[in-house]
């Protein structure tokens, strides 16, 4: 599903050398497998999650989709990549304030332009599995943090992605709602047989992956297979 | 573009309802203006072809003087024509309703037995076209009125009321009531008719027509009867089509409507400005979404959809609220407008407002555009931004800073090339002001940047508020050189109209310094809309003369000519009695020339021209101008300066008996109509004219910028010389 070869990644800085933060990176993802990557801040765990979503491009070496090149693909079939493999979670939620939570979840299907009512009874379906269909009607403004993040699984897994990426899905929650919710996201993805990556820096939450990859200064450092 | 992301995207104005509103009002301010313009510009030209269409709606060709007037003499040369079938002159007067300030009548005099059908009701006799024709020929003092202006009146059919027309107060009858908007529904109410005998009678006319319009006959072309005429009438008259005249009245008014058009076009401006700000700040603040659904596969062509099809709104919201605001605006400046184009282009007043659905367009159009042209730049620079840039936490990093150098040089380059177009050829063109302006307004925001970068980024910091403030701003160009280039262009344009204001102030001050130099300005009642067709009687001079205390008069005369060149000049004509030396050269200041040879050239015949008309015709101009009857042909003489090159003009022919038609080829009239018992010969006016004031017997006093005639006992006067009528 997902390949990185020797991918480096380096950023220009105005009146200074480029500051490099992958060297590299080699491993693959395979469907349905879980990935957890571990390192310091500013390790480069979110670089690589980008690279994967083709957000971002690496400076050398390759990014493979579902067997295709990111970097040699235009902007508008990097997007329709995105839309067709790729389900987004962030460490921030980034859920729109002022739509209803169902509405944050149709927002993928939405752009998609896929077709109103099954997108909106996925969307009550996957709302339902985290419980909160109750809340389908609330502003999204109005829940917790641990209330967004389930929402925002919801979203990510709107379109059925083979492939989910996750930034610090807990960062903002504390243990236990970081828990239920990290415990709900490896259940819809093994539910969903959705490829997962996720970067954390709990390594309770990191051994519940397949996989372990750890990060130190751009470069893969080890990697452990959960028992 | 799916319904349901666009829907969940707009949904973001309940939380910015200031901004949302914002760029409707900027919007709707912009579409206001330029369709109040625009409704006052197509009122003002419909007001003058309501009115033509009216009068004369059935002719095909109108012969004109140059001059203000026509002599009678034409009209058979007219007729003369094998191309022409029919051929009726008509006699046009303003005069004002005695006891009222400003309630004007647009007198037409027209033959009853020209081939016109005037839509006339209330006649005596049984509405009987004979009976109302005696009528109109028989009695003396009738005049139809409009039923729209009879009632605002207060007069009914058989009322009788005074009118005033120079110094002569006439008496007239409401014979009838004449609905000519059932013909025409933008004629002026004001329009009454008058037998055209009558009219020269009462209105010292004799001799004298306004227009001669013509029927062309079947299988003529029009614009080949209206050559052959001009060739054979000169250069003292002009054969025009309706659309012509038109367009004469439409150029007449180019650069009035020109100043509107450009002033309404800095307001759509402004708008733009303000639509650009309000999104701009708001996708700032909506970076993050954009983020979102670019990480969710949104394309850069669906974020670029989104955002001007939300501006596409707003610019629909506020043409919605614009256009009924500039038609209102409309409506409450009619009367300012009007009143510019009755004194200053002796124009119809605008009485009725139209919102045609072709000007709602142009509202839509400009709503729309300024809207997404406002809009176009800040969803252009969100669209292109990674999606990584717009969800990062930090601010929008800015490019501006990096073309700040690139742009203030294509300020530069503009500047210095709108300036060898002014030095090459954009003297010449009307519009040349607005262009530079245009320019300006360009080059301002494009050398903003780079001047808040190097201002607010160099001055040394002398405290925390001080350098937070300006580094904020050089660093924020993206944002701040806008909203600094707005108020740039905004304090550029007040500076202008500022000075231009003063400078007009100023000229005003120093003209009224110079030409107001009586004590005492009299004129006819309504010279300000009759301007030149009716002057004082001699007689009315003869007796302001001989006052006692009056030490001596000028008497001045101003006239609305055209020249053979088509080109409209307002001639002044003065008759100083009794003036000192100097006195020209006091009143007229030279630019250029020799000012002791001025006073006799002018004695002469010449003219002096002014600086203005002087920079359009040229140094020296051989134009040679037209007037009644005859023209001069003589070019521009002595001094040879630009601006103060005199001309001859000849005197016309004197004014002859009232309208009697001429033997030999007749106008003809439609054989239901009645037709004269000799078939050639109308029937007299003279029972009419014993009952009119044989003498002038009111002459208003005023203190008009303009006198027709003027009389001061202030200056010694070396000469006192009796009064007589100018010459033409």
């Amino acid at each position: 599903m997902l390949q990185f070869q020797h991918v480096d990644r380096s950023f220009a800085l105005a009146g200074a050398p480029p500051r490099q933060v992958l060297r590299g990176v080699t491993f693959d993802l395979a469907a349905g497998d879980s990935l957890a990557l571990v390192g310091r801040s500013g390790s480069g765990k979110s670089t690589v999650l980008h690279l994967a979503a083709g957000i971002d491009l690496p400076t050398a070496g390759t990014v493979t989709l579902a067997g295709h090149d990111l970097a040699s693909l235009p902007d508008g079939r990097r997007c329709e990549l995105r839309r067709q493999y790729v389900g987004l979670v962030f460490q921030f939620f980034h859920l729109l304030p002022h739509l209803s939570v169902l509405d944050n979840v149709c927002l993928p299907g939405w752009v998609a332009g896929d077709p109103h009512g099954q997108v909106r009874d996925r969307a009550r379906e996957l709302l339902d599995q985290v419980a909160l269909a109750d809340r389908a009607a609330d502003r999204a403004g109005r829940l917790s943090g641990g209330e967004m993040q389930r929402v925002a699984l919801c979203r990510a897994l709107l379109r059925r992605p083979p492939l989910v990426l996750a930034d610090e899905p807990t960062g903002n929650l504390d243990e236990a709602a970081g828990a239920r919710v990290m415990a709900l996201l490896l259940g819809l993805c093994a539910r969903e047989r959705a490829a997962l990556l996720y970067v954390t820096h709990s390594r309770e939450q990191a051994a519940l992956a397949g996989r372990t990859l750890q990060l130190r200064d751009g470069s893969l450092a080890a990697a452990g297979r959960s028992a | 573009m799916n319904r349901r992301l666009l829907t969940a995207m707009l949904a973001h104005w309940r939380e910015g309802r200031t901004l949302t509103l914002l760029t409707v009002v900027g919007v709707a301010l912009g579409v206001a203006s330029v369709v109040c313009i625009q409704t006052l510009n197509q009122g003002a030209l419909a007001a003058f072809g309501g009115s033509m269409q009216a009068v004369s709606g059935e002719a095909d060709l109108t012969v004109q003087g140059r001059g203000p007037q026509l002599a009678e003499a034409v009209y058979p040369q007219v007729l003369a024509d094998p191309g022409v079938a029919a051929a009726w002159p008509l006699v046009r007067a303003w005069v004002l309703v005695s006891g009222t300030a400003d309630r004007y009548l647009d007198v037409v005099g027209v033959d009853a037995f020209a081939p016109v059908d005037f839509p006339l009701e209330g006649m005596s006799g049984a509405g009987s076209a004979l009976v109302g024709l005696a009528d109109m020929l028989g009695r003396p003092g009738w005049i139809a009125l409009t039923p729209e202006y009879a009632a605002e009146l207060g007069f009914a059919v058989g009322d009788t009321f005074t009118v005033a027309s120079a110094d002569r107060l006439v008496p007239l009858t409401v014979g009838a009531l004449v609905d000519f908007r059932r013909q025409a529904p933008l004629a002026s109410r004001q329009l009454a008719l008058m037998d055209i005998a009558q009219a020269q009678h009462a209105f010292g006319r004799r001799g004298w027509v306004d227009q001669i319009d013509v029927q062309v006959a079947a299988g003529q072309d029009p614009a080949a009867v209206g050559r052959r005429l001009a060739r054979h009438l000169g250069p003292a008259a002009e054969v025009l089509t309706p659309a012509q005249r038109q367009e004469n009245a439409a150029g007449l008014l180019g650069a009035f409507r020109l100043n509107l058009t450009a002033l309404s076009l800095i307001s759509v401006l402004v708008g733009m400005f303000l639509v650009f700000t309000a999104v701009h700040a708001s996708l700032v603040r909506r970076r993050r979404q954009f983020g979102l659904l670019r990480s969710l596969g949104s394309p850069r062509r669906q974020i670029l959809g989104v955002i001007l099809l939300e501006a596409a709104v707003l610019g629909i919201l506020g043409t919605v609220v614009g256009v009924p605001l500039g038609y209102l605006a409309a409506r409450f400046n009619v009367h300012t407008v009007s009143a510019t184009l009755t004194s200053i282009y002796l124009l119809n007043e605008i009485e009725q407002l139209r919102l045609p659905p072709l000007l709602v367009l142009i509202g839509l159009v400009v709503g729309l555009g300024g809207a997404l042209l406002g809009a176009w730049l800040p969803a252009l620079d969100v669209a292109r931004r990674e999606p990584l840039v717009l969800l990062s936490a930090a601010g929008l990093p800015e490019r501006l800073g990096r073309l700040a150098p690139r742009l203030a040089l294509l300020a530069f380059a503009l500047g210095l090339a709108v300036v060898a177009w002014d030095l090459g050829f954009g003297h010449a063109l009307r519009a040349r002001g607005f262009v530079l302006a245009l320019v300006l307004m360009l080059a301002l925001p494009l050398l903003t940047p780079l001047v808040l970068r190097e201002t607010c980024g160099r001055v040394p910091p002398r405290g925390f508020g001080w350098r937070l403030g300006l580094r904020g701003l050089a660093s924020r160009l993206q944002s701040t050189s806008f909203a600094v280039a707005a108020l740039a262009v905004t304090v550029s344009m007040l500076v202008g109209i500022t000075l231009l204001i003063g400078s007009f102030r100023a000229t005003l001050a120093t003209w009224v310094e110079r030409s107001l130099t009586a004590d005492i300005y009299v004129t006819g009642a309504g010279w300000q809309r009759d301007l030149g067709r009716t002057p004082l009687s001699p007689a009315v001079i003869d007796q302001l003369a001989a006052f006692p205390e009056v030490q001596f008069i000028d008497l001045q005369r101003r006239l609305e000519a055209r020249t053979t060149d088509g080109r409209s000049v307002r001639l002044i004509a003065i008759q100083r009695r009794g003036s000192a030396d100097g006195h020209w050269s006091a009143r007229a200041p030279l630019l250029a020339g020799d000012p002791r040879r001025l006073g006799p050239a002018l004695d002469a015949g010449a003219a002096a021209i002014s600086e203005p008309l002087a920079r359009r015709t040229g140094p020296a101009s051989a134009t040679p101008f037209a007037w009644p009857g005859r023209v001069a042909r003589s070019p521009w003489r002595s001094p040879a300066s630009p601006t103060t090159s005199p001309a001859r003009a000849a005197s016309p022919t004197s004014p002859g008996r009232p309208w009697t038609r001429p033997s030999g080829r007749a106008a003809r009239r439609p054989s239901r109509s009645p037709s004269r018992p000799d078939g050639t010969s109308r029937l007299p006016s003279a029972p009419c004219a014993p009952r009119w004031p044989a003498a002038p017997s009111t002459c208003a006093a005023t203190a008009a910028y303009a006198p027709t005639c003027s009389t001061s006992s202030t200056r010694p006067s070396p000469s006192p010389a009796s009064c007589r009528s100018w010459p033409w």
